[in-house]
């Protein structure tokens, strides 16, 4: 980096306005933002506030590459990106996509690596190809096809691509919206350590938790607008800007206010951290009172007294038996002609009433285990018996009135031009004679009713959440299947879909979701059933799990703070909500604190 | 991504069909065609199997190609002819091209001898057109064992590399390793999204007269899988461009330097003088050896 | 449009005019285009067909794909792209790739693809969607069947020709016969059909997402060669370039046919023997000339590039504005 420029600001912009080429109105309007050198930065807003669009201009892709209606100024170390292009201000901003996965163009991870400095011709691309991927500890996989590779794995490469160029500047797009937490905390560590190497790094980001960590000032977008830019921690105590921009404070901050009198008067910073946070609690004297346990929330059954359902050997109950797989094997056969078993010898029953959630790191079989209960596959050998019927003996279409499968990404469950005509397809296509007072039930009770004629494509993310939730309960199946219904998803939107599973509880007779979020484990399962390598090393209830490191450790599962909390305060059974652990450490009544 | 995702379901192997009972069985052929085929596309694009064209410089292998493709024409002799073709078939087996290609490939030539055969016959034919039809068998199955040997050993990255040495457009290059990149992707999200219409949409109502219910059921579920394509594909493209601005890439390619840096790795060994040298020989000898009519 | 719209006093830019598309746009055209086509075209492999004797009541192609991206974007870049994508998707990754002849095809797709989408001045307009597959096949079918002909009509000794009428004959019955297959499967079935049904749903939707304006009726593309040059003759040199492709690649099919219908009794191997070599040099000597053409104009494009993008630098970039 030259000399001249260290003095300058990263980035600076001044009166910046920009509408989208036939777009109704300005994405960006009268944007001045400052941001140092050397900070890193968490840009949040709520959807459509500009957040991604601001974060364009630094790297020139606004407005070199979405020629709309521009005016103002954006300065990049110094030099303003007016009349540079795209791929010299690169050297200045690298920038990593939220849909990371379209950003790898090239077979190998080292090839990918070394796609820039090759473009740009610098003759030292091998060292800087070598020097990224150590930098990531992606080392290991150089010579992986990126198709091979997990999700955080891709997200890395993708940063090392970046990173090759050695910008000053680093933008990153929702780091952590595809991705299991401890890994999402992986990719903060390494910013981390490129931010005190003197990058600048400024990420997207919805998790406060994350920001509270990991930041150092915050950038709140509100409809085009820069609200305010603020250091981290007089950021998160404007709890009620954030809650409006649908960034639910973290869960300590919650607790702290909830709890700390100091802080809900303002009178003190918020704990930012498990630790503080504990601690603060501790100071005030916050500790379980006897008998509290009895407090938990009614609506977790595993814990209001009833022995912890679903242990594999327990008794099949009759006809309460929703689904079972009986010494299920099944594997894919590999690219290079071998076979990899990813199920062997697997025994689950699923009952009626239950909310299953299914948690494991990538590759331990969720999916598979999905397609099997959906009868889309067919076990090798054993059987999958849904609704007591098997599944080899049943078309998966014959299937599909008992059973509900929703994929992760949601674009490919809108298979036509309007979220209604997605909805109705199963009724209709059934010729079920309800079929449309069922549709517009549907779409009223998933609150989608005003949004019907829309592509579901063209909504937001949470609203596409909900849109394929009506599509599956449109289905009226018995077993309901989710992949992921809450990854990249804000944090009010995710509570709405939790909000709404738990509503639809009533309608559907068991439910299984697989996950890698443990807010919704907390907040919506009675059952935990943990997957690693296509065996289960767990089945049991949330707080039982959280309270079992060894079991974490081996799934690379994070317990959501406020659980941490509770640990770290020793509360037994640990408590899974917010609400929860503000009544268990409420003063009784009775009694005086001292 | 995951490896499991371009990964076949194991579904077909024989005892699973035996031995169960209900009215019905399915073996997950349905599915396993699908990734089959799938899975075969991955192998010819990334999974080189080896063989003696794998290891030899992009420009050899095509200028290999280019003379085992221009051979055959020169000559009607029948013998020339089969030992050409005999010799393009050694070639395709010593480049360890895959089943499916092969496959495909016998079934093109049987199915096409026979079409012939049969007019031939109808037409009440004579043994002159039977001798030009062997030799334009022939003519044709060499040329595509050479372009299957030559192009299996290629990965595209190889190829386009090898094509950009010689000066083909930036964009080809792109254009064949994001193809690459992009089928299984695409044909894994297209197979989502066919399951989704099979699932959801109208139920199967028999296969009406000469099928034509399935026929049409196929037809439009084919169509209709596209629309969300369309819009999907689109939103992929564009993250890959943008992406690309962002790292060099521009519509003009990668800067000269940059050109050279990349292609630097090509080197013209002693082998890919030798494999031209000694095919030109080959081809020669059969030529002048051989008796010509 | 949005232009006019400004708020008062706020000086706007635009860096670029958006009827012209920029480098990138243009490379998302292609590879829109070309993953599209492709995919479109495996997928096509995989609908089954009814084989009636010598004639494949089946798709060849999804028409309906090439038509609606070339009547929403760029028909040109979409030209360019889908047949680009059936080359590196099908028939390079199926193995079915025959090198030289490849360009061929390449040539007539892209000239039929293009002037279909010129066709649809209005995306919304029925006739105009419904009319362009049935043209884009047409185009490709007959510009096909004509080099074809062509070669028939050139190879044979004239002498030979009159004894041989049903020869002629019968190979443009069975040229016709193509034609009218392939107009009802990949020009109706799965051309109009389905280009009725999806261009009016992806109007509007599918330029936004790539940062494009939708089609203006008023300002529909026109047909044009590269540069502003006039359409028709080039049009013609590439049909020509196919057609000496064409011969090139395609001898062995002109031959095949020869031994086929032969049978009807005029098929001398002689002529063959005779023309053979000969034909071979001239197709060879024909795409040598289309190859340097093809050379000198992508540099004169290059050199043109490269002038647009050179500015001068001058201190003040580094505090402009838009």
């Amino acid at each position: 980096m030259a000399d001249d420029r260290d003095a300058a600001p990263a980035v600076e912009v001044r009166d910046l306005t920009f509408r989208y080429p036939g777009a109704a109105q300005d994405s960006l309007h009268g944007v001045d933002l400052t941001i140092e050198a050397g900070d890193f930065v968490a840009v949040v807003g709520g959807n459509g506030s500009g957040k991604t669009t601001l974060c364009k201009t630094f790297n020139g892709l606004v407005p070199h590459f979405w020629n709309g209606d521009i005016s103002g100024r954006v300065k990049v170390a110094g030099r303003s990106t007016a009349r540079r292009t795209v791929g010299e201000i690169a050297h200045d901003v690298g920038y990593v996509f939220q849909d990371f996965g379209n950003q790898l163009v090239r077979p190998t991870v080292r090839d990918d690596v070394a796609f820039g400095p090759l473009n740009f011709g610098l003759a030292d691309w091998e060292a800087r190809t070598d020097a990224a991927l150590r930098a990531l500890e992606i080392d290991d996989v150089a010579g992986t096809h990126t198709w091979q590779l997990s999700g955080g794995q891709q997200h890395l490469t993708a940063l090392a691509g970046a990173l090759a160029l050695a910008p000053s500047i680093l933008v990153v797009d929702e780091p952590a919206a595809e991705v299991d937490p401890r890994r999402a905390a992986a990719v903060y560590e390494h910013l981390t350590r490129l931010n005190e190497q003197g990058v600048t790094v400024v990420v997207i980001e919805h998790h406060a938790e994350l920001i509270a960590r990991y930041a150092r000032s915050v950038v709140l977008m509100d409809a085009g607008r820069v609200r305010w830019h603020l250091p981290v921690d007089e950021a998160l105590a404007r709890t009620a800007d954030l809650a409006e921009a649908h960034i639910p404070a973290p869960q300590v901050v919650a607790l702290a206010q909830e709890l700390v009198p100091d802080v809900a008067a303002g009178r003190r910073r918020p704990p930012l951290t498990i630790e503080e946070c504990a601690a603060m609690l501790r100071d005030a004297g916050r500790s379980e009172q006897p008998g509290a346990a009895l407090l938990r929330a009614p609506d977790h059954p595993g814990a209001d007294g009833s022995p912890a359902p679903g242990s594999t050997s327990g008794p099949p109950a009759g006809s309460d038996v929703v689904a079972r797989l009986d010494g299920v094997r099944y594997g894919y056969r590999t690219i290079s002609g071998g076979k990899h078993t990813v199920l062997d010898g697997f025994d689950l029953t699923l009952r009626a009433e239950e909310r299953i959630a299914l948690v494991g790191s990538n590759g331990a079989g969720k999916s598979t285990l999905l397609s099997l209960l959906s009868g889309l596959a067919v076990p090798e050998a054993g059987a999958v018996e849904v609704a007591g019927r098997d599944t080899r003996s049943v078309s998966a279409a014959q299937l599909s009135s008992q059973v509900c499968y929703l994929l992760q990404r949601p674009e490919e469950m809108f298979l036509t031009d309007s979220v209604r005509a997605d909805v109705a397809m199963h009724p209709t296509g059934r010729r079920a004679p309800d079929a449309r007072e069922l549709v517009e039930q549907v779409l009223d009770r998933t609150r989608l009713t005003d949004l019907a004629d829309r592509d579901g494509r063209l909504l937001s993310g949470g609203q596409q959440r909900r849109a394929t939730l009506a599509v599956g309960l449109a289905m009226r199946p018995r077993l309901l299947l989710l992949d992921e219904p809450t990854s990249s998803l804000d944090l009010r939107s995710r509570d709405d879909v939790i909000d709404m599973l738990s509503a639809l509880a009533e309608h559907i007779r068991c439910t299984v979701v697989a996950t890698h979020d443990m807010h919704l484990v907390a907040e919506w399962a009675d059952r935990v059933v943990v997957l690693d390598q296509g065996r289960v090393v767990a089945d049991t209830d949330p707080a039982t799990l959280f309270a079992s490191p060894d079991v974490l450790r081996r799934a690379r599962l994070v317990p959501p703070q406020v659980t941490q909390v509770g640990h770290a305060l020793g509360m037994d059974p640990l408590p899974l909500s917010v609400a929860e652990t503000t009544r268990r450490l409420a003063p009784l009544p009775t009694e005086e604190l001292v | 991504m995951t490896i499991a995702d371009v990964a076949a379901p194991h579904g077909t192997s024989p005892e699973v069909a035996p031995g169960t009972t209900g009215t019905r069985h399915r073996s997950g052929l349905d599915r396993v065609s699908v990734e089959w085929v799938k899975l075969e596309l991955m192998r010819v694009a990334y999974a080189t199997r080896g063989g003696f064209l794998a290891r030899r410089d992009p420009r050899a292998v095509l200028g290999w190609y280019a003379l085992c493709a221009l051979a055959p024409w020169f000559t009607y002799s029948t013998p020339i002819l089969v030992v050409l073709f005999v010799l393009a078939l050694g070639c395709a087996l010593a480049a360890r091209i895959g089943p499916l290609l092969l496959g495909l490939f016998t079934l093109g030539l049987v199915g096409q001898a026979a079409y012939v055969l049969v007019l031939v016959l109808v037409l009440g034919g004579d043994t002159t057109a039977l001798d030009g039809l062997l030799q334009i068998s022939l003519k044709l199955g060499a040329v595509s064992l050479a372009s299957m040997a030559a192009f299996v050993s290629l990965d595209p990255e190889k190829l386009s590399d090898g094509l950009q040495a010689m000066r083909a457009p930036a964009v080809l290059g792109f254009a064949i390793s994001y193809g690459y990149r992009m089928v299984p992707l695409l044909i894994d999200e297209f197979h989502d999204i066919v399951d989704g219409h099979r699932l959801r949409g109208a139920p199967h109502q028999g296969h009406g007269f000469l099928g034509w219910r399935t026929i049409a059921r196929i037809g439009r579920i084919a169509v209709q899988a596209f629309y969300p394509l369309f819009l999907n594909t689109a939103q992929r493209t564009r993250t890959t461009v943008e992406a690309m601005e962002t790292r060099g890439f521009t519509s003009a390619g990668p800067s000269p330097a940059g050109r050279r840096l990349r292609l630097a790795y090509l080197q013209w060994r002693v082998g890919d003088t030798l494999l031209l040298v000694v095919s030109v020989a080959v081809v020669v000898a059969v030529y002048t050896v051989l008796p010509t009519p | 449009m949005s232009s006019d719209v400004t708020a008062a006093g706020t000086s706007r830019a635009r860096l670029a005019d958006p009827r012209t598309l920029s480098g990138s746009q243009k490379l998302m055209i292609l590879a829109l285009s070309m993953t599209l086509y492709g995919v479109g075209d495996i997928v096509a492999s995989v609908v089954p067909e009814l084989q009636v004797g010598p004639l494949e009541l089946g798709v060849s192609y999804f028409s309906f794909i090439a038509v609606v991206l070339a009547a929403l974007l760029s028909p040109f870049w979409v030209a360019v792209g889908a047949p680009l994508g059936e080359l590196v998707f099908s028939d390079m990754l199926l193995g079915d790739f025959s090198g030289f002849g490849e360009l061929e095809g390449f040539l007539q797709t892209a000239l039929a693809i293009y002037v279909a989408g010129c066709l649809v001045r209005n995306p919304l307009n029925r006739v105009q969607v419904a009319l362009a597959p049935v043209v884009m096949v047409l185009v490709d079918k007959i510009s096909g069947g004509v080099v074809d002909i062509a070669k028939v009509l050139v190879g044979i000794d004239p002498e030979t020709l009159e004894e041989a009428d049903g020869l002629v004959g019968a190979f443009l019955l069975a040229e016709g016969l193509d034609i009218v297959v392939t107009v009802v499967f990949s020009g109706i079935l799965f051309g109009a059909l389905p280009a009725l049904w999806l261009t009016p749903r992806l109007y509007g939707k599918l330029e936004p997402i790539m940062g494009l304006r939708p089609r203006d009726p008023e300002h529909p593309p026109h047909l044009s060669g590269p540069r502003g040059t006039r359409f028709w003759p080039v049009a013609v040199l590439a049909l020509v370039a196919a057609g000496a492709l064409a011969l090139l690649a395609q001898w062995e099919e002109f031959v095949g046919r020869e031994g086929g219908i032969s049978t009807i009794g005029a098929f001398e191997p002689d002529y063959v023997d005779q023309y053979g070599d000969v034909w071979l040099w001239i197709a060879a000597g024909v795409a040598l000339v289309v190859g340097l053409v093809l050379f000198v104009l992508v540099a004169a494009l290059r050199r043109r590039r490269s002038a647009d993008t050179a500015d001068v630098r001058s201190s003040d970039d580094d505090e402009a504005s838009f």
